[in-house]
């Protein structure tokens, strides 16, 4: 594993135990985005449990209001997606 | 290793992002062949076909009703082939395939692996459109341009086609070993116990 993803699953674990203190909108897109990238690469290694608890934090980030804008409508199919493979894995 | 596998979880979630503005035509042909292989998993094969076929009415609204209405099925299959031999009428088969570009339009592409994950459950639910979806996916790829899933469904034409291919062989050999013994043709001869010298007419 490349130190790079490990920095990024560390700073998703991190982010994950008070996801209700971050309010900025901001932070919350950029957060969601990194829970997604750490939630795919859980699926490329098989930890199926921790993919969906870093994917389940990315959905509860990005929605209901923020997954309505143009701007992160990728990001969202992108996690709902991922969230879908998860689950049934 | 471990698996969450949350199957109806799965499928609300799917539902779920059919229902939202974000979803796209080609949101819902992925999210259409995750719920088909969720359904698959489960074992709810009609289902499955079901759903795939609703997907790809996109391309062909006619799909969905040759689940109930058999009869329209041969004819539909020689239209479908009638386009195919003329797409690949200049060239030949595999040199058109050759030319063919590489398919990379993510809406189609999420098509071709539909028609993939409904190849398992179609032997199941519905065999009479077995024959069927794979040459709607030929037809698709003649039409568009080829990818990683297509040729499975070019390979597969194309064995039928050519007797000295060893795909054909095989798929021909597998009806065969699944049919039950009661059909296959009784042998000429009867299987008799040799007579042992012992048992012999005594005095010979």
């Amino acid at each position: 594993m490349t130190e790079n993803a490990l920095m990024i699953k560390s700073i998703c674990n991190h982010v994950n135990q008070c996801l209700d203190l971050i309010v900025s909108s901001e932070e919350r897109v950029k957060f969601t985005s990194l829970n997604n990238l750490c939630g795919e690469k859980y699926l490329n290694s098989a930890a199926f449990e921790e993919a969906l608890t870093c994917i389940q934090a990315g959905r509860q980030l990005l929605e209901p209001e923020l997954e309505g804008f143009a701007e992160n409508a990728d990001l969202a199919r992108s996690v709902y997606l991922n969230l879908v493979v998860t689950l049934y894995r | 290793m471990w698996s969450t596998t949350r199957y109806s979880e799965a499928l609300e979630t799917c539902r779920e992002i059919l229902s939202k503005k974000i979803c796209t035509d080609q949101l819902q042909l992925q999210v259409a062949m995750h719920q088909c292989r969720i359904l698959f998993y489960m074992g709810k094969n009609m289902e499955c076909v079901t759903r795939g076929l609703e997907a790809l009415s996109v391309f062909e609204p006619r799909l969905s009703s040759f689940l109930n209405n058999s009869k329209e099925i041969p004819q539909y299959e020689t239209e479908l082939l009638k386009g195919i031999v003329k797409a690949t009428r200049t060239f030949g088969f595999v040199e058109t395939f050759k030319r063919l570009p590489i398919l990379e339009d993510a809406f189609l592409l999420a098509a071709h692996s539909l028609l993939i994950e409904m190849i398992a459950p179609l032997a199941w639910a519905a065999p009479q459109l077995l024959h069927t979806l794979p040459l709607f996916g030929v037809f698709l790829t003649f039409k568009h341009g080829k990818n990683v899933q297509s040729v499975v469904h070019v390979h597969i034409l194309y064995g039928f086609s050519n007797v000295r291919c060893r795909c054909s062989r095989s798929i021909f050999l597998i009806p065969i070993a699944r049919m039950p013994i009661e059909v296959l043709p009784k042998l000429p001869w009867k299987w008799q116990r040799m007579p042992s010298k012992t048992s012999g007419p005594l005095g010979c």
